[in-house]
């Protein structure tokens, strides 16, 4: 049963990466638009991306959850010596949300509207940063000196420039799986071509950032340097993620959506899974016994208790989501959302 | 902590009620195909999806900064009574494809079908609602794991029996009633506002009366679910009891209306008595033992005057939504109905805010009332707390932000309702249930 935790445990991350990263992703694209072309961005943004995608936050909510009953020492850990980052990332979803609404909901359309924007737009890159930072903070490694100061406590870990380069990575690839994703929804072929562009750049952005990450980590031989390169597992599938590139660029070609932004979502699940893999058993690297998933797990009962929950929880979810998706399958009729 | 739930309650209250009182506006349409329960069902479910994200982005907050502020806290109570939370993870999930689904859904599936996506959209907000208040009742009674008292540690961890914990089914029904009164009467009270304005009657006629039947029926039920809470607080947390109640020494028992606690002396100033009441309501005769303050050793207390001015709001508010409710029922025997009465428009006015207070009410009287204990009896609140020097500031942070945030929230729905004569009387196109 701890296995089948696990295993749900990186799945609600990686699917919080996939779908709440393509919806930040859709804010950092209308960041990265000239002027001119915004407010069209803005309502194809709307469109794409409505009210319930806050919903995705279920996922992190997922990962907190089994944390702390399933590896409660781990998420004290974390919840301790990451306080900040993580508060900012929550700033930056309470932003998001907030403004969010307000921009679609807000009955009176005023001046008001261009605040709105700004927080939503902002917020969008800080929360994936954030998240990057403190998965970065993860990867390197939490060792805290004994008896530690303010700074080497609650700074240090993810303080760095290592940490600032996972940030980095991780927005790119929020704007990444966006363009992907919205140049489906995009009717006419010059704004399509325009997402493409976008795509390619912050492909190239993921690319440069990602190299930052590991000559880093060699540069400062991390320990993560030597879990990654001395992984087979990883390194493979890193090679598959390169792989699914021009996978995807070919259907992007053909018009076929769906599979493009199948493949894209493969790129960055194989990324997200060659991390893991060079980490298991640990969740975070650093020699704090609590960073173990097998040492740091709750009780059998416990376990047992929640993976079943989850069980219920997926058997519950999986048909619904089906439904959702059968429903609104192929129908062009415009929704009459309100 | 507590600001963002008292701030995430009202929300969660929100969420679970407004979803009911779409349904049967829609109900309402798909039976009679009068138009204005139609621009009623889509006024109100904008409302649902406005509170859904506000909701869920404040409830996204609250499930980390438990672990933030509480990370002694939540070490030892999250493998016990982590369970719940990963059910109200489902409940809520479910609630967010079915509120897609009934969103973007008019028109695509069978229209019963999607008035029943509606319903789902509320069963799942009440089953988030009693989850968490499960998880609550089990801070006030825990159970479900053996305590060592030499190590410190929790063992034999059993989750089922730490979600069925002995408040659980008290907390969650009263809560859940409550849940209803505030909603129904605040909405009640919107709308009433808006009929003494004199807008279009027959929508806000029809809005105002779905809403007063749910807030009626739950405020009638609540004083006798409230009296139950009270009988379990008797047994399962004395101390609590005596300090909603001032009572400080054991023995028979007054009840205290009013009236100012004095820690110093050990009595009540300004009081009105009911002899022996107290004794009475909990153990049906007048000379019964009540176990009192004096108990527990003066730091082992919570703060007697919060505690029971806390509760005496609650009761205050709850007989006074009570009454209006029998009101509501007698009046529309009679040849004018309770709506058709400007007094009585007026009084349900002033009673839309009552029923948040009630509920801001009742939560500090069941948290403050546990103090100085985070686990009753197991754990104090002060240990609990992070070691991370500088704290305070993250709890500033945490108040500043949700007083922000509330103010922008009154903002937003004042701007909505102003709009509300704009969007929603009746417009020239004809409407039938497609
Ligand atoms: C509309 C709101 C509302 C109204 C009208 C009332 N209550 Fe209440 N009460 C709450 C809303 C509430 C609550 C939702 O805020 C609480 C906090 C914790 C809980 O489970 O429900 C609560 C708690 C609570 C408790 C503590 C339970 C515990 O700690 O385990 C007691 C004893 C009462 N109530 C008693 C009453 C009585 C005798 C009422 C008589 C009219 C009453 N309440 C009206
Ligand atoms: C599942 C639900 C809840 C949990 C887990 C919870 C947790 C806690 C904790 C850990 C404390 C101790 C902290 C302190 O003393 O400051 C506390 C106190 C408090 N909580 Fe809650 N709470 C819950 C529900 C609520 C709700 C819904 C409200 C309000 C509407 C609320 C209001 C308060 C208040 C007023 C205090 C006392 C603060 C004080 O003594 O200074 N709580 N709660
Ligand atoms: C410690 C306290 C609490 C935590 C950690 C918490 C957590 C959450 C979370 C995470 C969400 C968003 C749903 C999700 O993304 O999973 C949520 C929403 C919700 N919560 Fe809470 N909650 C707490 C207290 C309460 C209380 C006391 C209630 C009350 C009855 C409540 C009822 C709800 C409801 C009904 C929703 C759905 C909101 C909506 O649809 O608008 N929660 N809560």
């Amino acid at each position: 049963m701890i296995y089948f935790v696990i295993f749900c445990l990186f799945a609600s991350l990686t699917l919080y990466v996939l779908f709440a990263g393509a919806d930040f992703g859709a804010g950092i694209l209308e960041l990265l638009t000239p002027r001119s072309r915004r407010s069209y961005v803005a309502s194809l943004t709307t469109r794409a991306i409505g009210p319930v995608w806050e919903a995705n936050h279920v996922w992190l909510i997922l990962v907190i959850v089994i944390l702390f009953t399933g590896f409660p020492s781990l998420h004290t850990l974390l919840a301790n010596h990451l306080h900040l980052p993580i508060l900012f990332l929550l700033l930056g979803i309470i932003v998001r949300g907030t403004a969010f609404v307000f921009r679609h909901y807000d009955a009176v359309k005023d001046g008001l509207q261009r605040h709105y924007r700004n927080a939503f737009v902002y917020s969008s890159m800080l929360t994936p940063l954030c998240l990057g930072v403190i998965a970065g903070a993860g990867i390197r490694g939490i060792d805290i000196p004994e008896n530690p100061d303010f700074h080497a406590a609650y700074l240090a870990p993810w303080l760095n420039g290592f940490s600032f380069f996972v940030g980095l990575f991780t927005v790119s690839i929020c704007g990444y799986l966006a363009a992907v994703f919205i140049m489906g929804e995009e009717k006419s072929p010059a704004e399509r071509k325009r997402y493409a562009r976008q795509a390619t750049g912050l492909l190239l952005a993921m690319v440069g950032s990602g190299g930052l990450v590991f000559a880093t980590a060699y540069r400062e031989d991390l320990a993560f340097w030597g879990a990654f390169t001395g992984n087979a597992g990883s390194i493979g599938m890193v090679g598959l993620a390169t792989l699914s590139v021009p996978l995807m660029r070919h259907w992007l070609r053909q018009d076929r959506y769906l599979l493009a932004r199948l493949a894209a979502g493969g790129q960055v699940s194989l990324i997200l899974l060659a991390v893991y893999t060079a980490l298991f058993p640990h969740f975070v690297l650093g020699g704090h016994p609590a960073s173990d998933l097998l040492t740091a797990a709750a009780p059998d009962k416990t376990i047992n208790m929640l993976g079943g929950a989850l069980i219920v929880g997926l058997s519950i979810i999986g048909p619904s989501i089906a439904y959702l998706m059968w429903v609104f399958k192929g129908q062009k009729e415009s929704p009459d959302a309100s | 902590m507590a600001m963002s739930l008292a701030f995430h309650i009202i929300f969660a209250c929100i969420g679970m009620v407004m979803p009911w009182l779409m349904t049967v506006a829609h109900f309402r349409w798909l039976r009679t195909g009068d138009a204005s329960y139609y621009r009623l069902t889509k006024a109100w479910s904008k409302g649902v999806a406005i509170f859904f994200v506000t909701g869920a982005v404040s409830g996204t907050v609250l499930s980390f900064e438990m672990g933030l502020l509480w990370p002694g806290f939540m070490e030892h109570a999250g493998p016990i009574f982590g369970m719940p939370f990963s059910l109200e993870g489902t409940a809520f999930f479910v609630e967010a494809i079915a509120l897609g689904l009934y969103l973007y859904g008019w028109k695509r599936m069978q229209r019963w079908v999607h008035w029943g996506t509606g319903v789902v959209v509320g069963i799942s907000g009440v089953a988030s609602g009693v989850l968490v208040v499960a998880a609550n009742g089990w801070m006030n009674s825990p159970s479900g794991f053996v305590f060592d008292e030499v190590t410190g540690t929790y063992g034999q961890v059993d989750p089922v029996a730490a979600l069925f914990n002995d408040a659980w089914l008290h907390q969650s029904l009263h809560m859940t009633l409550a849940a209803f009164v505030a909603t129904g009467f605040a909405v009640a009270g919107i709308h009433a506002w808006l009929l003494l304005k004199g807008r279009n009657r027959a929508f806000h006629l029809k809005a105002a009366r779905i809403a007063l039947v749910f807030a009626a029926v739950a405020a009638l039920l609540q004083p006798l679910s409230g009296h139950q809470a009270a009988d379990r607080v008797a047994e399962l947390q004395p101390t609590k009891l005596a300090a909603m109640e001032a009572h400080y020494e054991t023995g028979p028992a007054d009840m205290i209306i009013g009236g100012i606690p004095n820690d110093a002396t050990e009595s009540v100033d300004y009081a009105i008595r009911l002899p022996g009441m107290l004794s009475w309501l909990i153990h049906f005769d007048t000379e019964a033992e009540v176990a009192g303050l004096d108990q527990v050793a003066p730091a082992d207390r919570p703060n007697v005057p919060v505690v029971h001015f806390a509760y005496q709001i609650m009761i205050g508010l709850g007989m006074f939504l009570a009454a209006l409710s029998v009101g509501f029922f007698v009046l529309n025997r009679s040849k004018t109905p309770a709506l058709a009465r400007r007094w009585y428009l007026k009084a349900l006015v002033l009673a839309a805010p009552m029923g948040f207070l009630a509920v801001e009410a009742g939560w500090t009287v069941t948290e403050v009332g546990r103090q100085p204990w985070i686990i009753y009896g197991y754990m104090r609140t002060a240990d609990a707390v992070t070691a991370m020097p500088g704290i305070q500031y993250s709890f500033y942070a945490f108040t500043a932000l949700y007083l922000v945030l509330s103010l922008l929230v009154t903002l937003l729905m004042v701007r909505q309702i102003r709009m509300v004569p704009v969007l929603y009387d009746p417009a020239p196109v004809s409407l039938q249930p497609a």
